[in-house]
């Protein structure tokens, strides 16, 4: 008992190890990007580069916040995100469940769609899409950056599929003979079952919606309606960037996904309990 | 007696497969169909997004098998692919393995490894070119402290490639999350078992974890592929979408993008997309015929 | 089986009703959305109305412009508010819709054209206009300029000819920028070598710059002396170094002797140095809005005036100068200029009210007002009666770029020209990296730009 509880400890003892010295290569970038927020002028372009600036300039976060109206681009920001994570979290576990838990005729062709419209590129979709949008009259709103979440994504649907068809099959024949119906087999038993998954896409859905670039470029002309990675963009000049305000707002604009993740990784505690099922 | 009743199911359960899937049969409609006939239309004439152009048949299908630069783009991705995914699905896994152990600070450390999908791509670019600076970057002074010479990454042909394999490893934060949910799928009950068993933690792993884990793995498997095949951002900041040094660096997609909105020839760029769309097809297919053989979904019968 | 006629079955039904009406009600606001875009697509903003483009009713014009900074707050209050007090009928709308990548042109731009909803005005890379034009997305604008008595002797002769494409003006020139030699001193003098003689030819250059490398151990560079490619170093810049011609007689001449020797030249030293070493120190930093020259590692870089803006700001800690590029024996030294201007996207809704305000900002009025803002900094306008009146020569770094502006060369005006561009990136990438010769492959790239031009001309 004793040996197994200090094999346990030296065990423990390499995981931490390993985990900090392969973590801090990850963490690199963003020390690298704390640090730039914080020079002054001359030590941006030291080489080789000072990871530990000699002046501490904390004005960059202020600067950089006065610089744009960061705040309402926030507010942009976070109710766009807001709409499109609720629309991928009502409309994907909805239909994944139905290609992979419900026995009938469509539900191949359907994910054979679903996969085939992730495979080309989005750059030549891009400019059809637009097109689209324009005759729906959602260009310079923020429309076309949530609603589409309503009807679901490929890549989550995909991502549920695989999760509900990991799940055991007794569950809902189980469930099925007592009477249950499908509504209640999906929403009762196998979307809590899914809590992680369901907890990872609403992570990915938030985030990609935070960093994307490329669609509010498209679809705002309003700067009033700009998000904050547009508003980042306002740090580039001509011939080069505002570069420790970029950073020192990148570093803000990072801050609300860091928290998000560390809420949803909390609910990965291993393993669940399946009652009354082995 | 039984047959009337089985129909029933049947129908009950088209009816049940339609309400659900209908949000995204409209999705389907409404957002998807349009874009992939269109592009399909364009690969077929000389749509510059300026003008509508002409109708050409096949010419930009055949213009595309003499292009030299299409050629080596497509060995790129492919070289790309061909390392990146396996490498980066048995890092992610491993990594995963880690991160779910139940150890003190697991929070920090699980963080620690999402960071670099957060930061933006312009300072892990920065980053990585410090790191791998054949003069003053850090790896070649690591490897000179023992003793090797350190190649001149992504200043040469031959290793440019592996660079930024290396730099997409950076990334698999983002996967990791994928696993680390896929871990907590898996019942408590079947642990439980194997310690009643006396199963050890090579046993556990291979009967249990990697076994239940295989529907993520195949998930992350697929879109990794299509991921790979379509790597853009970070070879395009690289070498401002130069594809330096001597091509090595020109991935599909970036020769795609520079002929529809550089070149402004979108017709050209669509029969490029539909190639891809071909080579994405047969490997998901051979990925799917091989699910078979190693996915293990307990949801089947 | 039972029949679900207990709470259960009511609960799910409920549930597939909620279902079932919230995809109703997401069609509903599809086509609600829609039909009220029919509306708004006849063209009534209630801000900009131009259905009734009567004198006396105000009108918005859209402007993008791709830079951020400083350029919108200062541009609108030096530059726009003045041209609103002159037009009290045309407001202004900036909006700032940033570039991408090294086409120059904004993915934006090209959607909203194609989308049929592009602005009235906008700020466009000077390189694009043959491309652009080309494809018909330009307005025409020579009615306006012989109207207006707008003359081409206003501006710089080069910089006017880039705005022209096939004997019809597209755009008002505005802004530009050229390339020199930057030097270090610092590094001359430790090489032994008189810091205010910089080198004026080809072989001096080469020359020096061999004096300044200096190797560490590894048989690396601890200094760098010269890498022809390493920032504004391109082809192009080479080629004209070299005494080359990029067009001849409306003819694209990419293989012209001239340029043939020049990246032969180039190839040169990426063998002599030992190439490897030498892109890690070129390319790489360079992507990243670092200059490698700031390092101070560096001796001589061909590099723009706008680098003056930096020098001053993060004040390296070496000496340097400025002189123009060494050219090739019996060759005079040259320098090409890139640069803005303001163009009317076609399918604008107020080309009229867009033309009044290029006239404005573009001329001699605007373009007074905006480089002589406080913040102007290094750059120079495209009037050469401005940079007078604004005694730019008096800075005598700045003057090296002035001086060469009225002889400086532009990018052939073409439909190909982004094309032309990346092709000479492409083999001069090839060259230095010894992947075949430079005469094979510059005629190479000759047979590719007349193939695309054959095929655009069909």
């Amino acid at each position: 008992m004793r040996s197994q509880l200090s094999i346990k400890r030296i065990q423990n003892a390499c995981a931490h190890a390993f985990l900090i010295l392969v973590g801090l290569f990850f963490l690199l970038p963003f020390i690298w990007m704390v640090s730039t927020s914080l020079k002054p002028d001359n030590e941006l372009f030291l080489w080789p580069p000072k990871w530990i600036p000699g002046l501490l300039v904390w004005s960059n976060y202020p600067d950089s916040v006065n610089y744009v109206p960061f705040f309402n681009y926030l507010r942009n920001t976070l109710t766009i995100s807001g709409l499109a994570t609720l629309g991928v979290l009502f409309a994907c576990p909805l239909v994944a469940y139905g290609i992979a838990r419900i026995p009938w005729k469509g539900s191949k062709p359907l994910f054979a769609l679903t996969l085939i419209v992730m495979m080309l590129p989005y750059q030549v979709t891009m400019i059809p899409i637009f097109i689209l949008f324009k005759n729906f009259g959602w260009v310079g709103t923020s429309i076309p950056l949530w609603l589409p979440a309503f009807f679901g994504a490929p890549f989550y649907i995909f991502l549920l599929r695989q999760f509900f068809m990991g799940l055991p099959k007794e569950l809902e024949d189980a469930a099925r003979i007592d009477g249950a119906s499908e509504l209640r087999i999906y929403w009762g038993i196998m979307l809590p079952l899914c809590k992680p998954a369901l907890l990872t896409i609403a992570l990915f859905q938030f985030m990609g919606s935070w960093t994307d670039y490329q669609g509010p470029l498209i679809y705002l002309s309003d700067e009033s309606k700009y998000t904050i990675m547009l508003g980042l963009q306002a740090f580039k000049t001509q011939h080069g960037a505002e570069w420790q305000m970029l950073m020192a707002a990148s570093v803000l604009v990072t801050l609300p996904i860091i928290i998000l993740y560390f809420i949803v990784q909390r609910s990965f505690i291993q393993g669940i309990t399946f009652s009354g099922i082995k | 007696m039984v047959k009337p009743k089985k129909t029933r199911f049947e129908r009950k359960m088209a009816l049940y497969g339609v309400i659900f899937t209908l949000p995204w049969i409209l999705g389907l409609l409404l957002f998807h169909a349009y874009p992939l006939i269109m592009s399909i239309y364009y690969s077929f004439t000389s749509y510059s997004i300026l003008d509508p152009g002409e109708w050409v048949g096949l010419e930009n299908y055949q213009t595309l098998f003499q292009d030299h630069v299409f050629w080596v783009s497509i060995y790129n991705t492919l070289y790309f692919t061909v390392f990146f995914v396996p490498i980066s699905i048995v890092f992610g896994v491993g990594l995963a393995l880690i991160l779910n152990l139940k150890i003190r600070g697991q929070g920090f450390y699980r963080t620690m490894f999402f960071m670099p999908s957060l930061v933006p791509p312009i300072a892990t670019t920065i980053i990585w070119l410090w790191l791998l600076n054949p003069q003053f970057g850090l790896v070649n002074h690591w490897l000179e402290q023992i003793g090797l010479q350190g190649p001149a990454w992504l200043g040469s042909e031959y290793w440019s490639k592996p660079s930024v394999i290396l730099m997409s490893l950076w990334g698999v934060g983002q996967s990791i999350v994928i696993y680390l949910a896929g871990l907590q799928d898996i019942p408590q009950d079947y642990y439980d078992a194997a310690d009643v068993d006396g199963a050890n933690i090579i046993q556990r792993l291979k009967h249990i974890t990697l076994p239940l884990l295989t529907p993520v793995i195949f998930f992350n498997l697929i879109m990794g592929t299509i991921g790979a095949l379509q790597n853009f951002v970070l070879p395009y900041t690289l070498t401002n979408g130069q594809g330096t040094p001597a091509n090595s660096m020109m991935f599909y997609v970036m020769y795609l993008y520079t002929n529809g909105f550089g070149y402004l020839k979108m017709g050209y760029a669509s029969a490029m997309a539909w190639i891809l769309f071909l080579i994405v097809v047969i490997l998901t297919a051979l990925i799917f015929i091989s699910q078979k053989r190693w996915v293990y979904y307990q949801g089947k019968d | 089986m039972k029949r679900n006629t207990g709470p259960k079955a009511w609960r799910s039904r409920k549930g597939i009703s909620i279902i079932l009406g919230f995809t109703l009600v997401l069609t509903l606001v599809l086509a609600g959305c829609s039909s009220k875009n029919a509306v708004s697509e006849s063209g009534t903003d209630d801000e900009t109305d131009p259905a009734k483009p009567s004198s006396a009713e105000k009108v918005t014009i859209d402007f993008w412009f791709p830079w951020g900074g400083d350029y919108q707050k200062d541009f609108k209050k030096y530059v726009v508010d003045e041209f609103e007090k002159k037009h009290p009928n045309i407001k202004v709308k900036m909006t700032f819709v940033e570039s991408s990548g090294q086409t120059q042109s904004s993915d934006k731009l090209l959607t909203a054209i194609a989308g049929g909803n592009p602005p009235d005005v906008a700020l466009f890379d000077r390189f694009l206009i043959g491309s652009w034009a080309s494809k018909g997305s330009l307005t025409d604008l020579t009615e306006f300029v012989e109207r207006d008595g707008i003359s081409p002797d206003d501006y710089y002769k080069s910089v006017w000819a880039e705005s022209v494409y096939e004997d019809k003006v597209y755009a008002l020139p505005w802004g530009t920028d050229n390339r020199a030699m930057y030097y270090n001193k610092t590094l001359m003098k430790k090489a032994g070598l008189d810091p205010n003689t910089p080198p004026k030819t080809m072989a001096e250059l080469d020359k020096m710059a061999e004096a300044t490398f200096v190797k560490g151990k590894n048989g690396k560079y601890d200094e760098i002396g010269f890498i022809p490619w390493m920032n504004q170093g391109f082809l192009y810049t080479q080629g004209w170094n070299w005494g080359g011609e990029w067009e001849k007689d409306g003819e694209l001449t990419p293989n012209h002797p001239q340029i043939v020797k020049a990246l032969d030249w180039m190839a040169g030293y990426a063998k002599k140095y030992n190439i490897e070493n030498l892109t890690s120190f070129s390319t790489a930093i360079g992507q990243t809005g670092m200059n490698p020259f700031w390092t101070g590692k560096v001796a001589f870089v061909f590099d723009g005036n706008w680098v003056l803006n930096d020098l001053n700001k993060y004040k390296p800690e070496f000496e340097w100068g400025v002189a123009p590029m060494p050219a090739a024996e019996g060759y005079p030294n040259v320098t090409w200029a890139g640069g803005w201007s303001y163009v009317v996207p076609k399918g604008a809704k107020h080309s009229e009210e867009a033309w009044e305000f290029l006239k404005f900002v573009a001329h001699k009025e605007g373009t007074l007002l905006w480089n002589k803002r406080p913040t102007a900094g290094n750059d120079i306008s495209v009037m050469p009666s401005v940079n007078e009146e604004l005694k730019l020569s008096e800075n005598p770094n700045l003057k090296i770029f002035l001086d060469m502006m009225p002889t400086a060369f532009t990018r052939p005006v073409t439909p190909v020209g982004s094309f032309l561009w990346n092709e000479t990136m492409r083999v001069q990438d090839l060259a230095i990296n010894g992947k075949g010769e430079a005469q094979q492959l510059l005629d190479e790239v000759k047979k590719n730009v007349d193939a695309e031009l054959a095929k655009l001309k069909k």
